[in-house]
């Protein structure tokens, strides 16, 4: 996006907006375009300089690395080769890997998405500047403290003898630990706890931005509160719900610490297998393609993400 | 005369609504809208319209008193249940839909069969002028289309009541104009009750059936336009209304009738309507085409400070020699000679041209 589409989105509510929200090429502006663009460059090219110098350069060892048989650095016999990426389609432990890792970003994004909708709606709708400031300190407050910290924390609750499970067995409830943690269900526990915020943040924005006028009109022309909810608050606010699931499941797919610690040795997504590759196999070049293969994963989920977008944008409704 | 219970399409009783911070938007309003009725509420910025006219709809709820529509009590109810058309200040349409789909929402909320919905909407769109625009969204509309189409959606679920805020706040004078005679035919083809709200006198003059005036939260009048404009009740209704001359003094009754004895020794003559008020200290208000200058230099003297030219008529700003302000407006008539200003002029003020009028909101002054 160039900075010529971003001062043209800012037109403000109710004024004339153009067609579509979605992409636009940068020469609709109806400024002059050469020594504008030239400033708009000027203005970019330290983020550029940076971008380039620690994301692509990276990305493109990364790439090679990935392509090679070994590390060029200390052995000199290495060739060009696929088998990184031949391994990785045939042996079914890696599939597997993706499959999971895709899995707990989806459960993740919708336990989130689940909890954070209504805190969100609450918030945007909640008429007193101090409760709206005092409830948002408690759903941000979480963030001051450590991810690691939150997980341990879940860790004492969660585990075999933690809290809940010691107090169901020892109030005679159960006979067993009911498996809280090792497993899937925990990590997504520890996880949503984590992300909640992010979500909630990503959808304040949105839902607080449309015009409360909006369901009262539907509500004017017959629509319960709940109809006019779904036929009007609902579809306004998906750019906010792909958003925030966009940013959570990114996050998600990505996270290495809780996965971890509260999946033991049970659960294996794919950053804990590049890290795996780089600290106990020491084969940097297998873990660069799992690397690759965890970017394409993100890339397809954003190029998804912005095709529903301009769709919505362009007005899908129904 | 049938029977007024019956005739009520709504009523507000004593209703108060205070945002909290102290000042009421709204106090103690007493009113009752006749089914059918064409009625205005009229008032500055800030005088508690929208306020009114979100209660009636249910999107806020008063602080005190009742609500009643067609002898029901709707003080409770959620908008959704009241049948009631509303057009918004600011148009609140839907941004994710089309202009079909807008107008088409409060049909399909009734579940209407798409062939009648489709012809509903294209009614209703054509009566607005929108014949065309059905596939746009509302952010490729004008602001003056978007309030047509919000218009459209309001009165094509046909309401027992509809509800307008300021519905043409952003039309251009011509297209104002045609749209004022369309709502009110459309008003009286539909035998609908309409609630409108607006800040122009003029409009609310040309359109209504009856006007309240309102003024901080309070009503001050409910009568007719032309009991609004001729005998206005109360300074504030006189001054919002037009323009008028404000006379303060005291009223004297003496041999040759009763006057008003104004500051600077200058007295004008009152109808004999005023005669019991004798004694008191009463404001007047005279309309500015009520005055004229005498030729014989009997009356109020003063001299012209300003003349302004309308077109039809000239507009004087003059000052008696008590030092008061006069507004006299003398039709144009071409050849003769006008006064310009600096002039010494006499204003001439006939006695059934002068109304009492209240300092502060009075009782419910309708005649009707
Ligand atoms: N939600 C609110 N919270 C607090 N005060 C409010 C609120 N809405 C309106 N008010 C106040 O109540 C008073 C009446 O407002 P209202 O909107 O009814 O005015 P209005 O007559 O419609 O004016 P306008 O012609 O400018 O639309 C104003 O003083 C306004 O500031
Ligand atoms: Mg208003």
């Amino acid at each position: 996006m160039t900075t010529a589409d971003i001062t043209l989105d800012d037109t403000p509510r109710g004024g004339p907006r153009p067609a579509s929200s979605g992409p636009r090429p940068a020469s609709s502006g109806p400024r002059p375009a050469s020594s504008g663009r030239r400033t708009a460059w000027l203005l970019l090219s330290p983020a550029l300089a940076f971008f380039a110098v620690l994301f692509l350069m990276p990305l493109a060892v990364m790439l090679l690395f990935s392509l090679l048989t070994g590390n060029p650095l200390w052995d000199d016999t290495v060739t060009f080769t696929l088998e990184n990426y031949t391994r990785m389609v045939q042996d079914t432990y890696y599939l597997e890997a993706v499959g999971s890792t895709v899995l707990l970003g989806l459960y993740v994004t919708g336990a989130s998405l689940a909890i954070a909708y209504p805190l969100a709606l609450q918030l945007a709708r909640m008429r007193s500047a101090a409760w709206r400031s005092i409830l948002m300190i408690a759903v941000l407050s979480p963030m001051m403290t450590g991810m690691v910290i939150r997980t341990f924390a879940w860790m004492t609750l969660l585990a075999d003898q933690g809290v809940i499970n010691r107090t169901l067995t020892g109030a005679g409830l159960i006979a067993e630990p009911l498996p809280l943690m090792y497993n899937t269900f925990g990590i997504v526990v520890a996880m949503t706890h984590i992300f909640v915020p992010f979500m909630v943040l990503t959808l304040v924005g949105v839902l607080g931005r449309i015009d409360d006028r909006l369901e009262q009109a539907a509500q004017s022309l017959g629509a319960t509160r709940l109809r006019a909810f779904v036929e009007v608050t609902l579809p306004l606010s998906v750019p906010g719900i792909l958003a925030g699931s966009l940013l959570v499941f990114a996050l998600t797919i990505s996270s290495y610490v809780t996965p971890t610690l509260m999946g033991g040795f049970a659960f294996v997504n794919l950053p804990i297998l590049i890290y795996q590759q780089i600290a106990s196999s020491f084969n940097p070049s297998f873990a660069a393609a799992l690397g690759f293969a965890l970017l394409v994963l993100s890339m397809s989920v954003i190029a998804a993400y912005w095709r529903v977008l301009s769709r919505v944008g362009r007005g899908g409704g129904t | 005369m049938r029977d007024m219970t019956d005739d009520i399409a709504i009523s507000l009783k004593a209703i108060s609504k205070s945002y909290g911070g102290g000042v009421d938007a709204v106090s103690n309003l007493d009113l009752d809208i006749r089914e059918g009725e064409f009625f205005s509420l009229l008032g500055p910025s800030g005088c508690g319209k929208t306020t009114t006219l979100r209660m009636i709809a249910g999107f806020e709820e008063p602080t005190a008193g009742r609500i009643g529509l067609g002898g029901r009590d709707v003080t409770w109810a959620p908008p959704h249940k009241r049948d009631m058309g509303l057009v918004f200040q600011n148009d609140a349409l839907f941004p994710h839909r089309t202009v079909h789909q807008n107008v088409a929402f409060g049909l399909r909320m009734r579940r209407l069969p798409a062939a009648e919905i489709a012809a509903r909407v294209a009614a209703a769109l054509a009566q607005v002028q929108l014949t065309g625009f059905e596939a746009r969204h509302p952010g490729q509309l004008s602001g003056g289309q978007q309030q047509r189409v919000a218009l459209a959606r309001a009165i094509v679920i046909r309401p027992r009541v509809l509800l307008c805020d300021e519905p043409l706040g952003a039309l251009d004078r011509k297209l104002r104009a045609s749209m004022q005679f369309e709502l009110k035919e459309l008003q009286r083809e539909l035998g609908v009750t309409l609630i409108y709200v607006t800040h122009d006198q003029e409009e609310a003059l040309t359109m209504s059936d009856r006007i309240a005036v309102m003024n901080g939260g309070r009503i001050e009048q409910v009568a007719a336009p032309d009991t609004i404009y001729n005998r206005p009740a109360t300074r504030f209704v006189a001054d919002f209304i037009g323009e008028a001359t404000l006379l303060s003094g005291a009223v004297v009754r003496g041999a040759e009738g009763v006057h008003l004895a104004l500051s600077g020794g200058l007295r004008l003559p009152l109808p004999g309507s005023m005669a019991p008020m004798a004694g008191a200290e009463r404001t007047v208000a005279i309309r500015p085409e009520r005055i004229t200058f005498s030729g014989d230099g009997a009356g109020l003297p003063g001299h012209i400070v300003d003349a302004n030219f309308l077109g039809t008529a000239t507009l004087y700003k003059t000052r008696l020699d008590n030092g008061a302000l006069a507004l006299v407006r003398l039709p144009a008539a071409s050849g003769e000679a006008r006064p310009g200003p600096g002039d010494r002029v006499a204003l001439s003020i006939p006695p059934d041209a002068i109304v009492p009028v209240a300092s502060g909101p009075a009782a419910d002054g309708d005649p009707a």
